[in-house]
């Protein structure tokens, strides 16, 4: 069971009130659904769309055919026409689209109509087409009647009862003039089990509240701004302080500043944001400052297509700052390893002293998962190595930047110990007084630089799925774990022995995670969104292998696994 | 607005992206009566924006030539343009109060100081709408946002005591006023002064945003309610009442007393090219 339903509009027609009705209504009944957000960058009008995929088994990525489109407006029934799949059907509003047809694949229902009817308000159309949606899948009513007695509560019984009848009638109307049998059918739940629907962003920011979070700063952008949106919703339960800032600059400055006097600290935000916080980056490098940076990336370069997905800023982050200095870089693929990986970008930060980047993407933080639960254990809280007065017999002969194991210097917090900090962003002494001198310049750029090795011996391996021999190998990172893992599958059900490599952990890079030796000899397809293919060099550079192919797409919008399998050359 | 619609806008554009209920269109269509009773052809003006509702709008409109910059950077752009375009052509920039007031807060200061000539139009919707809806520099106290669940505790730049006009006074900009967009008439007068000045002018412009702002600060999207919590918390200077949020009208007025910034880059150049032309002659 795979269904896909399209929910297209303006903004502020109530998309996504039907989608996620529509998903926790089965995830509730035991299934799993992905929802991938489509939409233009203005508040209303343009032409939106969320589409649900509902499956029995795990499914993180898009499908590019479409069972059920719901077409809130004619401009659906003109732009997403072509994605129905070949026995799936358009529902529409012939009243309100001006066109009817008597095609059992072009159903007209009056949701306009309906809705004032029932509940003398149009602002019903999206329960009436809720519920004529789950008509046409053959199942039940009532988990839906559950869902929108849940949603509209606080609103008060009047509501939910006109959504309930509303939902009720359209689900009514289906059946009875649907004139054969629905289309698809959805099995009822066998059981009820507690699962999770959540996005990318509320992940992240979860995983960093898990993670110890006390301060953020931002500045909002798009995709980013969900995340500092769910800390501020939830700062009062988990006593974390909000600042929002006037500028990116700003907002990790303060970052910086909190987290030199000890806070966990972290901002987030896109690209160009990120653009202005490069000269930060490079001062949390050289004082030595731990510092999490969340980057949901989006397509550039500029405000390019500020709500739309791309993966093309992985090169800017691995190089973004003057001079050389340490850093790691991260890149879930799926929400479960959101929670371990923000854990492990708060303890690498605060042991190695060091900016620690996250990037997301708009595809990722902004589509619902379904989670089978988070798995809090994965997370540990290191701060590092911090001194307290205990620890210092001399407090008057501590010095901040004496090197250390791994090139880590002991750290005290501001005001907190009997001994003095002096921090400079100039080159340092061990005391952290400017100097000149080219011996000490040596020492300290040596000193930091060994962090990095420290770094490169934390950094995970791939996953490779499934285990095993292969012929061909797909090469991807971050958000396109869930479309790449769903290509490998289907290349594997047609005879084709295809591996998935995929990087969560992208720096720094060790290439000791990976048989070069056995890799020689298979074919690697990398698959990215960006238009060069960033990690691909990245990796040959690092391990000397050759990609054979590159997979690439940069249109703004998220891979499906058909597109990934039919662009593959040469599959024997 | 018809004639004007006609004259200066490109009707492809019209009506504009903005939610219907929006009060931009009123700001918008101020700077628009104004120009057209300064007798401006659309080649006349350069209108640009950096980002957000506030600029996407209205820039895209306009028939003439016109661009966007990057958040919060079109003052410093603009700085760039007025010294290569010819001098008689007059910039209007559009802008939001996050891009004015937060971000590009540094660069418009800058081209107050140096005041080069540009009418820049500040459309305050009270914080960032655009992005959903969090607080801003202009958010009235109290306001709950997406970013500020308890409401508005910071201080914000048009509080009497520090009020951010009085900044760009100090700064040097050489024409300044206030308005809500529901003001007519007065805000046409005060976008015309703006525009006779050779030199930085700046018009802050409160507009209603339904969508966000109404959501979240008055509970409803009512379009009536907005327009009038707006229109009932701003009064005309010296006609303030004890709970005025915005007082209206012209806040300082020293159109071309100080010299222009390309006008004064030109003097110098004409004035060190004569300088080596007398010194080479000998």
């Amino acid at each position: 069971m795979d269904i896909s339903i399209r929910i297209g509009g303006e903004a502020g027609q109530g998309i996504q009130s039907i989608s996620s009705i529509i998903a926790r209504t089965f995830v509730r009944q035991d299934y799993y659904v992905f929802i991938n957000q489509d939409f233009a960058s203005r508040i209303r009008g343009g032409h939106n769309f969320d589409q649900v995929r509902i499956s029995n088994i795990p499914v993180q990525a898009v499908d590019d055919k479409v069972h059920i489109l719901i077409a809130l407006d004619e401009e659906t029934t003109r732009q997403d026409i072509d994605c129905l799949a070949d026995n799936g059907v358009l529902l529409f509003d012939g009243d309100a689209i001006g066109f009817t047809t008597d095609s059992s694949n072009r159903f007209s229902i009056p949701f306009g109509k309906i809705a004032s009817e029932v509940s003398k308000s149009k602002i019903m159309i999206n329960s009436v087409a809720t519920g004529a949606a789950i008509a046409l899948m053959d199942f039940e009513l009532s988990p839906v009647l559950d869902c929108l007695q849940e949603q509209f509560r606080q609103k008060g019984s009047e509501t939910v009862e006109k959504n309930q009848k509303s939902a009720t009638a359209g689900y009514d109307f289906v059946r009875r003039n649907l004139k054969e049998k629905p289309h698809f059918r959805v099995p009822s739940a066998k059981s009820v089990r507690q699962k999770m629907l959540l996005t990318g962003s509320q992940a992240l920011a979860l995983g960093a509240m898990a993670s110890g979070l006390k301060f953020y700063s931002g500045y909002p952008m798009s995709p980013s701004t969900a995340i500092m949106e769910f800390v501020s919703s939830r700062a009062d339960q988990y006593n974390i302080v909000l600042e929002q800032a006037e500028d990116e600059i700003a907002a990790i400055n303060m970052v910086i500043g909190a987290s030199f006097a000890g806070a966990r600290a972290m901002t987030a935000t896109s690209g160009g944001g990120f653009c202005l916080m490069a000269e930060a980056l490079s001062l949390a490098g050289m004082t030595e400052t731990p510092a999490v940076i969340i980057v949901a990336q989006r397509p550039g370069p500029s405000t390019g297509l500020p709500t739309r997905t791309e993966q093309a800023d992985l090169n800017f982050v691995m190089h973004a700052g003057h001079g050389d200095f340490p850093r790691a870089i991260l890149a879930p693929g799926h929400p479960e390893q959101v929670l371990y990986l923000m854990s492990k970008a708060f303890n690498l930060a605060d042991r190695y002293q060091s900016p620690v980047i996250v990037l997301g993407d708009q595809h990722f933080n902004d589509s619902y998962f379904t989670v089978d639960e988070l798995d809090l254990g994965g997370i540990t809280i290191d701060r590092g190595h911090i001194l307290t007065d205990q620890d210092l017999s001399a407090p008057h002969e501590y010095k901040r930047y004496t090197p250390g194991e791994s090139g880590i210097s002991p750290r005290i917090l501001p005001g907190l110990t009997k001994a003095v900090l002096y921090a400079d962003s100039d080159e340092h002494t061990e005391e952290g007084h400017i100097t000149e001198s080219a011996t000490v310049r040596d020492q300290m750029m040596r000193k930091r630089m060994q962090k990095l090795e420290g770094l490169r011996q934390e950094i995970g391996p791939p996953e490779i799925y499934p285990a095993g021999e292969a012929q061909l190998v797909l090469l991807g990172w971050g958000s396109t774990h869930g479309v790449i893992k769903e290509a490998v599958d289907r290349l594997n059900q047609n005879g084709i022995a295809a591996q998935m490599i995929h990087y969560s952990e992208l720096f720094p890079f060790n290439p000791r995670h990976i048989g070069t030796a056995e890799l020689r000899k298979v074919r690697i397809i990398a698959v990215e969104n960006n238009y060069t293919g960033q990690f691909a060099d990245f990796f040959s550079k690092a391990t000397g292998l050759a990609v054979d192919q590159r997979i690439l797409k940069y249109d703004g919008r998220p891979f499906t696994s058909r597109e990934i399998v039919d662009q593959i050359e040469d599959k024997s | 607005m018809d004639k004007l619609t006609d004259k200066y806008l490109r009707k492809r554009k019209i009506p504009s992206t903005a939610c219907s209920g929006c009060g931009l269109g009123q700001a918008h269509k101020a700077m628009v009566v104004a120009i057209d009773e300064l007798g401006f052809d659309f080649y006349d003006i350069i209108w640009g924006t950096s980002i957000g509702c506030a600029g996407r709008q209205t820039f895209a409109t306009w028939k003439g030539d016109n661009f966007a910059g990057t958040h919060g950077r079109v003052y410093a752009i603009a700085r760039g343009l007025r010294l290569a375009i010819p001098v008689e052509k007059k910039l209007v920039l559009t802008v939001g109060d996050g891009d004015a007031f937060g971000i590009g807060f540094n660069h418009l200061l800058h081209a107050a100081r140096s005041n080069a000539q540009m009418t820049v139009l500040v459309c305050d919707n009270l914080g960032y709408q655009s992005t959903g809806g969090q607080y801003g520099w202009t958010t009235p106290a109290g306001v709950k946002t997406d970013s500020s669940p308890y409401g508005m505790f910071e201080p914000n730049w048009v509080q009497t005591e520090m009020d951010i006009l009085n900044v760009l006074k100090a700064a040097g900009a050489t024409f300044l006023a206030r308005h809500v967009s529901m003001d007519g008439r007065p805000l046409v007068e005060s976008c015309k002064k703006a525009l006779q000045n050779n030199g930085f002018s700046l018009v802050h412009c409160v507009f209603p945003c339904i969508t966000n702002f109404g959501k979240n600060a008055l509970g409803s999207r009512n379009t009536v309610n907005m327009f009038n919590w707006i229109k009932n918390r701003a009064a005309p200077l010296g006609e303030e009442k004890e709970d005025t949020l915005w007082r209206t009208g012209i806040y300082h007025d020293a159109i071309n007393t100080r010299p222009e910034f390309s006008q004064l880059m030109r003097d110098k150049v004409s004035e060190i090219q004569r300088r080596y032309q007398d010194e080479g002659s000998h």
